[in-house]
């Protein structure tokens, strides 16, 4: 009876650790972002390079831009680098490739950002919101995310709109 | 603050259809399956109001083209429970998708019926995706949806005349439908702005607004030269 | 369609939950933001509308490399900015998904719908060598082109390939109005003329869609909305002829209901008010009209004129019984229609697609005459043509000159204005008269959808070895080809737009590529380059473009030297160039072509402002000079001669008449048949109980008949009667109550031919002996929402034609209805 009652217990208990390893796994699994390239940014601000230097769009369009290949190999044409992750650019490029970048900011559907808003017309520093990227030396591994309680606190601060449909689409 | 309003001149209207195009295409609305149009869950933001009058040989067929009247006194926002829906410092009557719960009061309380219900996620082919306005969110099942003036050309337009250091001007900012009308039937503008196109034309005789003794005060006016002119005077 | 994969689009960990939706449709995935990167970047590419023959001109809305949104372009003169819901639905063409993905061969036999993808290399080599093959044993004459578009440089390109490969079956099936032939009949004028709708006081419309299909929808809706409420004076009074109440109908100032086929008659009993009551524009009509009087031949013979002809038959008494109009309403719209100049008479389908329409056609053109209309403000332009570049003299080489001098397929000599007209070639492909037909080729044309006679014409598709169709869909000639070539859509590819004569000026378009092809698909100009290629020798040579792209550079390049007209420009500075043009002026605003071209891609195109109305050697290309109420091309026509259009001196007529055979009305009365009149409308004897007339008409939603109906326009179908994504039939509510047929109710409509089931709506814009049933919907081709949505009423009209043009009449069919 006692036997069958800790073998029961056992059963149980190894079902359920089995159960969260692999609901771990699948989680992470399913939100790790892995970008095609360890890319430094560190590296590249330290070099002197603005943000908008690669992100070209983010003082006239909604959206900051992702890079193309080819404004990669202006710099990356020979190597710059020791960096094995390099000669990943120049391959891209030779395949006439876009690189795949992964996107880390998650801002749900319903929800309108303008950069060129903020940061043309209003003049925000990128680190207001983008905080230390500029000085991580590895892509982040997960989603960095965006609660409507930092929006608002800083834009009741600064006396921006807080109406609904002026950020809600 | 600018008081965005729409004139629509009945006179000019040819009941084209082209500004109900113009908006689904403009704003990411679901086409609706046969199945689904019988049932009277065909979701169209502004929708052509056919009214047949007389009897032939004399028949008169008219075309109302509604959108969101936009109200002053919205008789839908009193009856949200979660403030999804309001009337917002610009005289929009917003619509908060994820704020809103599906209890359809509202769409009960409009007299227009400019409420639509989601009853069902929204269906695109795999191939129509990429044509989907990203300035527009994706309505999920079961919230309301309505015209929104196309707010976010609003919020574009400001981002611009911002950047380039001068006022809104009303041709900065035009929905998709007045855009659009082959006809130039609609007009869109500040009634707020004595000299703006649209106070203009609410002055003229053949101004009326629907319903007007509901008291909605809305902000689509319409003008024609039959019976329904002269009820609104402002 | 197929069902899609949802585990990869939500994670594997979550497939289960999202496994639960339907079979036939997708929900839309909720995708992973993280795999979704837009790169935001956002332009605007100017291009033209190609979905009707309208021409408008488009701005496309591309975000990150798609097409998000499509907005008239403000400096195109055509549309102003605007666009129509047709053109706003041209999105859900370019993305839909029953587009061709490629080039397809019938493996089984035709209609089996065994389709295999081959390579474009392969599909050019099997087409070309099977029509090199035929130049061998001299049969290149067996080829046909059947062209749907009709107009620029790619029926320039058909025409070539036609002439260098040596067969004289080009057929242009361009959508016109049915008045073509009294434009040639009385005019002289090969092309559609331009209405000056913006000066006019009185427009009076016989069966033509004015608003909602005709020509250009958005320039008709843009003069209508300035007509009513922005033009100073007087408003200009529009008053609508035709059996139902259309789009335009419903938005005109009154509305006459006639009996189908009817509309002729009621033209010329306007003419006998006008001509009795002394109303018309007696100075015009002596000077600029040729046969108004009786009058006496070289050889002495005397001929009836119009005058006489109208006063002895055309008592609106007479006429009111034929056409169901009052006799009072005849003579109050007579003289609105001479007292309120400049007026103006339009024709339209709605009144000459009957077996009468040649006749109608001139009837309701010669009422233009009278009031002075043609060649004045308020009236009708001769259009021009566009400055091109015309192409390099090709070499034909003995084949080609051999296989052009056969005669064309079908093109029998009982119709003597067949030029004019448009066909219905069934029969003779059928009958394989006079030789059978090797090869067909179909651009833009669906003829087995559009035939009143599908089942000869899927007949005659089975004798014909290659039926090749360079359709971007599955549409119903292309199930039956064996070979189809699919076109880009208009959003993918580079062409010239001449957009349809409208007021006067000339305009033209250009269409070019704003998103890459989104499948393997190919320029049908491209394709058929190759082609020409593929067979060799003379053929190749007469093709030395690189691809239509530089034959358009090429031949725009003669707009450019022509030194006329502008790139469109910004509303006022278009206003200088029309004053300047009123004097002869031209400003040269280009340095070299290539500014030139560069200018035209980003503005859209090129127009020409046209103010000049009094060049009456070009509006009158007649015989005699002169407008012809008795048309002298006609009656050569019918006399078996061949005149040369506009080869006439002023004043010289053509006196070499021979009576005319008896069948053709020939005799005593011979005067008569060049002469607008009223011929009853051909019909087949009515069925027992038959009490209906079956009137078709084309919903405005459908306008330009493309093959893919986009579901936005599915669903908006019929707003009137509350139709979406079905046909209905419109009845009388009168004659509805009679027949206790109620709203909804499911009714057959039933001819001698065959017979459907449709929905019922009563609709107070029916008159009580037809019904009404839109045309565009019954489609039977693969695809989720064109396939059997609604009915095709053609599937059980007669097939009749008009015997003096040719064209296919499918006006007057006796119908029953019952409940089903």
């Amino acid at each position: 009876m006692q036997a069958n009652k800790f073998r029961i217990i056992g059963l149980v208990l190894v079902a359920g650790l089995l159960a969260f390893t692999w609901l771990r796994i699948g989680l992470s699994k399913s939100t790790e972002i892995r970008q095609p390239i360890r890319f430094n940014h560190k590296k590249h601000v330290q070099g002197g390079l603005e943000c908008s230097g690669c992100h070209q769009t983010v003082k006239d369009q909604a959206t900051a831009g992702r890079p193309e290949t080819s404004l990669c190999m202006t710099c990356h044409e020979a190597s710059v680098t020791k960096n094995p992750e390099e000669n990943l650019i120049r391959e891209y490029a030779q395949r006439h490739e876009e690189i795949p970048w992964q996107r880390v900011i998650k801002l749900p559907d319903h929800v309108f950002f303008s950069h060129r808003r903020h940061v043309s017309t209003e003049k925000l520093d990128c680190t207001s919101c983008h905080e230390a990227i500029g000085q991580s030396s590895e892509p982040p591994s997960r989603p960095i995310k965006f609660s409507m309680d930092s929006c608002l606190a800083c834009h009741q601060k600064m006396k921006a709109s807080v109406d609904c449909v002026a950020c809600h689409k | 603050m600018p008081k965005w309003g729409m004139v629509i001149d009945l006179d000019k209207c040819t009941g084209c259809q082209a500004c109900v195009v113009a908006c689904k295409t403009e704003n990411n609305i679901p086409f609706s399956t046969p199945e689904q149009a019988e049932m009277g869950r065909t979701i169209s933001w502004i929708e052509i109001i056919p009214i047949m009058e007389g009897e032939y040989p004399r028949p008169k067929l008219r075309y109302l083209p509604r959108p969101c009247l936009q109200c002053d006194h919205p008789p839908c926002i009193k009856v949200c429970p979660v403030y999804a829906t309001y009337r917002n410092p610009e005289g929009l009557v917003g619509q908060v998708y994820s704020r809103c719960i599906g209890c359809r009061y509202c769409t009960a309380a409009c007299p227009y019926t400019a409420k639509y219900f989601n009853w069902s996620a929204p269906t695109w082919a795999k191939e129509f995706e990429p044509c989907l306005n990203p300035d527009v969110s994706k309505r999920p099942k079961g919230v309301v949806e309505k015209c929104t003036f196309c707010h976010h050309r609003l919020q574009k337009a400001k981002e611009k005349v911002k950047a380039e250091g001068r006022e809104l001007k009303d041709e900065d900012y035009v929905p998709a439908c007045v855009q659009t009308c082959p006809a130039g039937a609609m007009y869109f503008g500040d009634l707020d702005n004595p000299n703006s196109k649209v106070t203009q034309q609410t002055k003229s005789p053949r101004a009326f607004r629907l319903l007007e003794e509901l008291g909605t005060e809305p902000k689509v006016i319409y003008l024609t030269e039959g019976e329904w002119h002269g009820a609104y005077r402002k | 369609m197929q069902r899609r994969n949802f585990i990869k689009l939500v994670g594997g960990t979550t497939a289960g939950l999202a496994l639960t939706s339907c079979a036939t449709r997708q929900t839309l995935p909720v995708k992973d933001p993280l795999s979704e990167w837009r790169a935001g970047a956002e332009q605007w590419i100017p291009s033209t509308c190609l979905q009707c023959p309208g021409g408008c001109g488009i701005q496309a809305r591309i975000v990150d490399g798609n097409v998000i949104k499509l907005e008239g372009n403000p400096l195109h003169p055509i549309n102003n900015g605007r666009l129509c819901q047709v053109g706003q639905a041209g999105l859900q063409v370019l993305y839909h998904p029953d587009r061709l993905r490629g080039p397809m061969i019938q493996t089984g036999k035709k209609g089996s719908g065994q389709w295999q993808r081959l390579s474009w290399t392969e599909a050019i080599k099997t087409v070309g060598g099977r029509l090199r093959e035929m130049r061998s044993r001299n049969a290149s004459h067996s080829m046909m082109l059947w062209d749907g578009y009709g107009s620029g440089l790619m029926s320039a390109l058909f025409q070539r390939f036609a002439e260098v490969y040596g067969s004289p079956n080009y057929c242009s099936y361009a959508s016109g109005d049915g008045m073509a032939p009294a434009y040639y009949a009385e005019q002289g004028l090969a092309n559609p003329v331009g209405y000056d709708l913006e000066n006019a006081n009185y427009i009076l419309s016989f069966g033509c869609d004015l608003l909602g299909q005709w020509r250009s929808p958005v320039w008709a809706q843009r003069v209508y909305g300035y007509l009513r409420q922005e033009r100073p004076g007087p408003k200009a009074k529009l008053v609508q002829v035709e059996p139902r109440l259309s789009l335009t109908a419903s938005r005109a100032d009154e509305w006459i209901p006639v009996h189908p086929g009817a509309q002729g008659a009621l033209a010329l009993a306007i003419a006998y008010v006008l001509i009795r009551e002394d109303l018309y524009a007696a100075d015009y009509v002596s000077q600029h009209t040729f046969g108004f009087d009786d009058w006496t031949d070289a050889a002495g013979r005397r001929h009836m004129g119009f005058k006489s002809l109208i006063l002895k038959e055309y008592r609106p008494d007479d006429v009111a019984g034929i056409t169901g109009v009052p006799v009072d309403t005849i003579i109050r719209i007579a003289k609105e229609f001479a007292q309120h100049r400049p007026a103006l008479a339009i024709g339209g389908p709605g009144a000459t697609m009957f077996s009468n329409g040649t006749y109608t056609a001139m009837a309701i053109h010669a009422l233009n005459a009278l009031v002075g209309g043609i060649g004045a403000p308020g009236g009708y332009f001769s259009q021009r043509e566009f400055p091109f570049k015309p192409f390099s003299p090709a070499n034909r080489d003995a084949i080609a000159q051999k296989g052009c001098s056969m005669p064309r397929l079908g093109d029998d000599e009982s119709h003597p204005l067949i030029s004019q007209g448009r066909p219905d070639l069934s029969e003779a492909l059928l009958t394989e008269t006079p030789y059978p037909a090797e090869v067909l080729f179909l651009y833009y044309a669906n003829p087995l959808f559009s035939t009143l006679q599908p089942e000869k014409l899927t007949k005659a598709f089975e004798k014909i070895p290659l039926v090749v169709s360079f359709s971007p869909f599955m549409d119903e000639s292309a199930q039956h080809a064996d070979i189809i070539l699919p076109d880009h859509t208009y959003l993918e590819r580079w062409q010239d737009v001449p957009a349809a004569p409208t007021s006067g000026a000339i305009v033209l378009g250009m269409a070019q590529p704003v998103i890459k092809p989104l499948y393997d698909t190919l320029h049908t100009g491209d394709a058929l380059m190759l082609i020409g290629r593929e067979i060799g020798g003379s053929v190749k040579e007469a093709f030395p473009w690189q691809d239509f792209k530089s034959l358009l550079v090429e031949s725009v390049q003669g707009v450019f030297e022509a030194k006329r007209g502008s790139v469109f420009t910004e509303s006022f500075e278009a206003e200088n160039v029309r004053q300047l043009a009123k004097r002869g002026w031209w400003i040269p605003t280009h340095s070299s072509f290539d500014d030139f071209w560069n200018d035209l891609l980003k503005k859209g195109g090129w127009w020409e402002p046209q103010d000049s109305f009094d060049e009456w050697g070009k509006t009158f290309q007649t015989p005699s000079g002169k407008f012809e109420f008795y048309s002298q091309l006609l009656a050569a026509k019918l006399a078996g001669l061949t005149p040369t259009v506009g080869a006439g001196a002023p004043g010289r007529r053509i006196d070499a008449m021979k009576p005319l055979p008896a069948e053709m009305g020939g005799g005593a009365d011979s005067d008569k048949m060049v002469l607008p009149h009223y011929e009853a409308p051909k019909s087949s004897v009515a069925k027992d109980g038959s009490t209906f007339y079956l009137n078709v008409f084309r919903p405005e939603v459908l306008v330009g008949g493309g093959a893919a109906i986009p579901p936005w326009l599915q669903e908006i179908i019929g707003p009137h009667v509350f139709m979406k994504w079905d046909s209905w039939v419109e009845i009388n509510p009168a004659t509805a109550q009679k027949l206790e047929i109620n709203d909804g109710d499911w009714i057959w409509v039933e001819s001698s031919k065959g017979r459907f089931r449709v929905r019922a709506k009563p609709y107070p814009g029916t008159m009580p002996n037809v019904i009404n049933v839109p045309y565009g919907l019954g489609h039977t081709m693969p695809g989720e929402w064109a396939n059997q949505r609604g009915v095709n009423p053609l599937l059980i009209m007669e097939g009749k034609s008009d015997p003096i043009s040719g064209m296919a009449a499918p006006g007057l069919t006796p119908v029953r209805i019952y409940k089903a």
